[in-house]
């Protein structure tokens, strides 16, 4: 059934149709009305999960992570200020390998305070050891909920969900709604293989020797390294229930285009609107990049072969480093073929509008140069 | 693509109107995208909405600089420069006014229509204590208007959307469709 709803009530929506036993939250703009919903699910006992109050952002993972050991499916959301308050606990959410989902309504990070949407909050997690997935419409944060728990319960690692904050999480869009049968029957009840259970008593967390550690670390790796595989035997799964896919790495355009706009999140939508009235006639496409980590090295060199140019637009800045995404690309191209030049440009942090015409005078004046720049380029406001 | 500006003061639901605009537009087959100004919104500060509506899937991000229609709750936002910032000769503007106005440059909007939204809402007893409550009424006159969405589609999106008093809003959206004229040169 198609209906229409913001991005935040379809990442609620998403969340409850995945029938969660903890939720833990904190309320934080953009966010609010996600942790709203869920709240009254659970008083309005629509869902049998249990929502626990808390305080703050790290109590609210903290929570997540006694629920999760417990063997429960937990759920949390929060964003920019909020997720960084939970770094501590993603390091130890990721170590303990805990399935957590959590939905991070993408904010600029304070100082100066901004409502808007750039990614530097959840590229901030970059090392922890959670998976990042970045969606573009309110369909796409509906149904990345049940596949993340999918992935993050055989993996058995956390899942960041990122939608930007307002171009996201405050549209009303259309959404066609699933069918609580078909999520159940898409993502079964969570088996936890080892739980906190007085009656069979395990020591999560404690103290090991430095080979443990090592040996677990690596694991680790080894186990994001698999995630990109899972996620497309996770997608051959959803596809045939709900006829609808999100592979980790997408195309628009790309045929008969040399120039690539390498891009995440809602910009991917304004790209899209930009190719279809202009891609043609410029050569340009668009590769939307659905994951970051694990960073999706082998499919985004397979759909940039034969590009003259990846010029990748990143709403967020490493300062003393660029673009985030930019650095990333530029390393999983690093030794193929003959190298594929990266162009590195920021645009639309706090949220600062890129519309079409702003995409078309960037392409127009990457046209017009004898030599690509090496520089970081940013987008005019 | 056709896109909508939805202006009043914070408080007197512009983004209400803009969803309810949307529920009705979506009814009518059409693909939708609503969504508020952004920042800390406060009552009675000059606030906007923005509505698009598509025959295809709506996939821009961002904000509408020249919009198609603009919809006033206040006469007076005519003059805010940030509430009128894209305004084209080729916009046209629908605005909460007892009657046309009497020095009025003709060519700055394409089409100009007025309605006495807050007349129809005083009527209804639709207001706070402070300023009247003309969203609906404005929806109302929006869609006859513009002729982009019939009112059977407007009165269940009232019905579904709206909190309080439905049968009132409903009405005021039924008699603001009848009540709104065209300013003529």
């Amino acid at each position: 059934m198609k209906t229409l709803m913001t991005g935040n009530e379809a990442a609620a929506m998403g969340a409850r149709m995945s029938r969660p036993q903890v939720i833990a939250a904190y309320p934080i703009t953009p966010q609010t009305s996600i942790a709203e919903k869920l709240a009254g699910y659970t008083a309005r006992k629509e869902i049998e999960a249990r929502y626990i109050k808390v305080e703050s952002e790290t109590s609210a993972m903290a929570a997540c992570i006694g629920g999760s050991l417990s063997g429960a499916r937990v759920f949390t959301a929060t964003s920019s200020q909020g997720l960084a308050l939970m770094h501590e606990l993603l390091h130890w959410a990721a170590g303990a390998r805990l399935p957590v989902v959590l939905v991070n309504v993408n904010r600029s990070m304070a100082a100066p305070w901004s409502l808007g949407v750039d990614h530097n909050d959840t590229l901030s997690q970059r090392d922890t050891g959670c998976l990042q997935i970045y969606c573009e419409t309110a369909q796409e944060v509906l149904d990345t909920v049940p596949m993340a728990y999918a992935l993050a319960e055989k993996a058995l690692l956390p899942v960041l969900i990122c939608m930007d904050g307002f171009l996201l999480s405050h549209y009303t869009e259309p959404v066609d709604l699933p069918n609580q049968e078909d999520v159940d029957r898409f993502l079964p009840r969570r088996r936890a293989d080892y739980r906190m259970d007085p009656n069979r008593p395990f020591t999560f967390g404690g103290g090991v020797s430095a080979e443990v550690l090592y040996g677990l670390r690596r694991r680790m790796q080894q186990d994001m390294d698999a995630a990109p595989a899972l996620w497309e035997k996770i997608n051959r799964r959803f596809r045939k229930i709900f006829a609808r896919s999100l592979p980790a790495v997408e195309t628009h355009g790309m045929e008969g285009s040399d120039l690539a706009l390498v891009t995440n999140g809602t910009m991917a939508g304004t790209v899209k609107a930009y190719l279809r009235d202009r891609g043609a006639e410029k050569g340009v496409g668009l590769v939307k990049m659905r994951f970051f980590r694990p960073f999706p090295t082998e499919s985004l060199r397979k759909v940039l072969e034969g590009c003259r140019a990846a010029v990748v637009v990143d709403r967020d800045l490493s300062p003393g480093g660029g673009g985030i995404f930019a650095q990333e690309v530029r390393a999983a191209l690093h030794g193929t073929g003959p190298g594929i030049p990266v162009v590195s440009v920021i645009g639309g942090l706090g949220g600062v509008d890129v519309t079409p015409d702003h995409l078309d005078r960037l392409v127009t004046d990457l046209r017009s140069r004898r030599e690509l720049p090496f520089e970081t380029l940013w987008m005019e406001v | 693509m056709v896109e909508i500006r939805i202006s009043g003061r914070g408080g007197q639901g512009a983004v209400l109107a803009s969803q309810i605009l949307a529920a009705a537009l979506f009814e009518n087959g059409l693909q939708v995208q609503s969504f508020p100004s952004f920042g800390a919104e406060r009552r009675g500060a000059p606030v906007s909405a923005f509505l698009r509506a598509d025959p295809e899937e709506i996939t821009l991000r961002c904000g509408i600089l020249h919009a198609d229609w603009i919809v006033l709750f206040e006469a007076d936002l005519l003059d805010n420069p940030v509430i009128m910032a894209g305004a084209t000769p080729s916009t046209s503007v629908v605005l909460n006014m007892p009657r046309p106005p009497e020095k009025f440059d003709r060519s700055r909007f394409q089409r100009i229509f007025f309605v006495d939204a807050s007349g129809i809402a005083e009527r209804l007893r639709l207001r706070t204590t402070s300023f009247s409550i003309v969203n609906t009424a404005m929806v109302g006159a929006f869609a006859c208007a513009s002729g982009l969405v019939d009112m059977g589609s407007i009165a269940r999106a009232v019905q579904a959307l709206v909190p309080v008093k439905r049968e009132e809003n409903a009405r005021a959206a039924e008699e603001a469709c009848e009540q709104v004229r065209e300013m003529v040169a």
